[in-house]
């Protein structure tokens, strides 16, 4: 066990030092100029030269690349430049370790603007996450309870209606009928949680539900057939033939098996959420770690949106790892090795 | 077992079990799965909106040149006022604009969501001959050779699972736009049409490899593959005379799922900003664009939304009814 996960830790590490190479590798060959960006419209060759010089932008790949992994360990300054440093010191942006960079169309420390974002996406993720697992489970479970009936049919099928649904339509309906239109939810919004729990929930209603309905149809398709699968086990009847209460049967020998399958893909869902629910995000003009790799894209902000990708990778590596190490620990049956 | 494999050898077999002509009275596998999916009435259904979505795909771009139906012309007397609404009800609809027209332009929205499902299902269908064909050529290569291979591909797919697909698809458009252009390809939309195809493709043939791996392995744990080795048969042989036969019926239920995911991916890459942009129509920026007008022209807002709806349920409905068809276990090992 303690050797799986140390070799899993290993292989996540490798991983993301990959992915980081791959991204540097390919955002760095873009063809736009990321020094281009430091200065407005009133610009001379002379001035984006300083710029690209001043911000490392002249060094080879090589060394832009290790720079930025020594700034996830030790501090940054921003431009790194002695000459800079001894004539107007407050020109220069401290970056303290972990650094992820500086972004200069936004003036801002890269890490400063992931951690703004985070609790956005993570508000949005941690509820949608909630509302599609009661919603997607409970309606499975229901619809394998009330097998052939018309309820049955009818919830089968509005999850096949949203399963359809594009996630920015459902978005955008919600947004712009239900909220706009019809006034019939709040507008969606961020407060921090501890600022004002209530008026938090109520910015995130939409963001959730959007969320939901996206992920819920197929959790309700999923847990229906391994529900049914179950129920015809032997030993479901076994327990039945003992006396055991309907709803036990229902509750601890049927759900239990067949909702472990479930676990594996809640987890990499959820962990793709919290990696940026770039559309929904954007849909609802929330500031999330999407939205904000989407506006870096569209402004060609390097440094974010490889800062961006990665951070979002780590996410998703790390739900891979956590969800392996649960589903060993719920189902007996695996042994790590 | 008093038989050696070598006298089994000998004898020389042309045919095995699987090959073997089927009987006058016995059914191949292939004619069970069809009758099987007759009788599924939402799966028939499905279809025939497929078909229709077929056909429409083919026929636009004729009735375009022929000049039955018009994306392009501009009317800007159907618009009028502040922001250039469309006049009449329900964004303008009439005889000749049966859903109306766009705010702005005035170009008829009947035409640019036909033509735009032209380009959409041109996208999706050479993203998912891209994604099946690498998915399918590296999934058959990790599962015949195994051991370095195998690892090999295993952590390349590990690699671009990691990668957060929807940022990516939209982070190297700037990127590989420009380099698709300077290699030759006209810029602009045939350029971003061809990355389009090509980024999904690439974050799409992992999964493929995946279930192709499987199946592979699976399979040649089956008695048919045993018998076919102790007959002799040849590696290259028991590969693609045994194995592959038996692997079209989930590359075709696959590609039957994945299709209107990519036919999505387009109109969300729109919506992000990456994609296909206007006069040229699709689903996707007919959609970004409505959004500008969505509680002042709902006709406008919905039609492409709902068309992009349903040719998306009808694929997933004939996906479901295929998988079923062909596999009726399938579905309760847990779907996708």
């Amino acid at each position: 066990m303690f050797q799986y996960i140390l070799k899993r830790l290993l292989s996540i590490v490798g991983m993301l030092v990959l992915i980081s190479i791959s991204v540097f590798a390919l955002f760095f060959a873009v063809p736009a100029d990321p020094a281009r960006l430091t200065c407005g419209k009133n610009c001379t060759p002379a001035i984006i030269e300083a710029n690209r010089h001043a911000l490392g932008y002249d060094k080879p790949i090589v060394t832009q690349y290790l720079d930025f992994m020594k700034g996830l360990v030790s501090e940054r300054d921003f431009p790194d430049d002695p000459v800079i440093a001894k004539n107007s010191p407050q020109s220069i942006t401290h970056c303290p370790a972990p650094c992820l960079g500086y972004s200069v169309t936004q003036g801002q420390l890269v890490s400063k603007m992931i951690k703004d974002a985070f609790p956005i996406t993570a508000s949005i993720a941690v509820g949608a996450f909630v509302l599609w697992i009661v919603g997607g489970v409970g309606i499975g479970v229901l619809s394998a309870l009330k097998r052939g009936t018309l309820l049955e049919r009818g919830l089968v099928s509005a999850s096949l209606v949203a399963y359809s649904l594009p996630t920015f339509f459902i978005g955008l309906l919600l947004l712009n009928i239900v909220s706009i239109k019809y006034g019939l939810a709040p507008a969606a919004g961020y407060t921090p949680f501890l600022d004002d729990p209530v008026a938090w929930a109520q910015g995130m209603i939409l963001p959730w539900i959007t969320l939901a309905m996206v992920f819920a149809a197929l959790y309700v398709r999923l847990t229906r057939a391994n529900m049914l699968e179950t129920l015809s086990e032997d030993y479901i009847r076994t327990a039945r033939a003992k006396g055991v209460p309907e709803w036990a049967v229902i509750a601890r020998h049927a759900m239990r098996a067949a909702l472990t399958p479930i676990v594996t893909i809640a987890g990499l869902d959820l962990g793709g959420v919290l990696a940026g629910a770039a559309i929904t995000e954007t849909v609802f003009n929330l500031n999330g770690i999407g939205k904000t790799g989407v506006y870096a894209i569209q402004q060609l902000d390097l440094p974010v949106i490889v800062a961006v990708v990665l951070l979002s990778a780590f996410v998703i590596v790390l739900f891979n790892f956590v969800v392996d190490l649960l589903y060993a620990f719920l189902d007996p049956r695996v042994t790590l090795r | 077992m008093t038989l050696s494999a070598g006298e089994f050898a000998a004898e020389p077999l042309p045919t095995t079990a699987e090959e073997a002509p089927t009987s006058v009275a016995g059914r191949s596998p292939w004619q069970i799965a069809r009758a099987r999916l007759r009788a599924n009435r939402v799966a028939m259904v499905a279809f025939v909106a497929i078909v229709v979505f077929a056909v429409i795909a083919v026929v636009a771009p004729i009735l375009q040149a022929v000049g039955v139906i018009d994306a392009t012309t501009l009317h800007p007397d159907l618009v009028q006022g502040p922001g250039a609404m469309p006049t009449g009800a329900f964004g303008g609809i009439s005889l000749q604009h049966p859903l109306g027209v766009e705010p702005q332009t005035g170009r008829d929205l009947l035409s640019r969501i036909l033509l735009g499902i032209t380009l959409d299902t041109a996208i999706a269908v050479a993203a998912t001959i891209v994604s099946v064909g690498l998915g399918v050529v590296l999934g058959l290569v990790a599962g015949f050779y195994r051991g370095a291979a195998d690892w090999s591909i295993g952590r390349l797919i590990d690699l671009i699972l990691a990668f957060p697909q929807l940022l990516m698809l939209i982070a190297l458009s700037p990127v590989l736009v420009q380099r698709l252009t300077d290699a030759g390809i006209p810029s602009g939309n045939p350029s971003k049409v061809t990355y389009i195809i090509a980024v999904l493709g690439f974050f799409g043939w992992p999964y493929f490899a995946r279930i192709i791996r499987g199946q592979v392995l699976s399979l040649r744990e089956r008695e048919f593959v045993e018998a076919a080795e102790m007959l002799g048969a040849r590696r290259s042989r028991i590969n693609f005379k045994e194995l592959l036969p038996n692997l079209w019926a989930p590359i075709l239920v696959y590609s039957t799922l994945v299709l209107p995911t990519y036919i999505s991916a387009e109109a969300a890459m729109s919506f992000l900003g990456v994609g296909i942009v206007p006069p040229t129509p699709t689903l996707g920026n007919l959609l970004q664009d409505s959004v500008n007008y969505a509680t002042a022209d709902p006709t406008y807002f919905l039609a492409p939304g709902l068309t992009l709806f349903i040719v998306v349920l009808a694929f997933n409905q004939f996906g479901d009814g295929l998988r079923d068809a062909l596999d009726p276990r399938s579905d309760r090992a847990g779907g996708r």
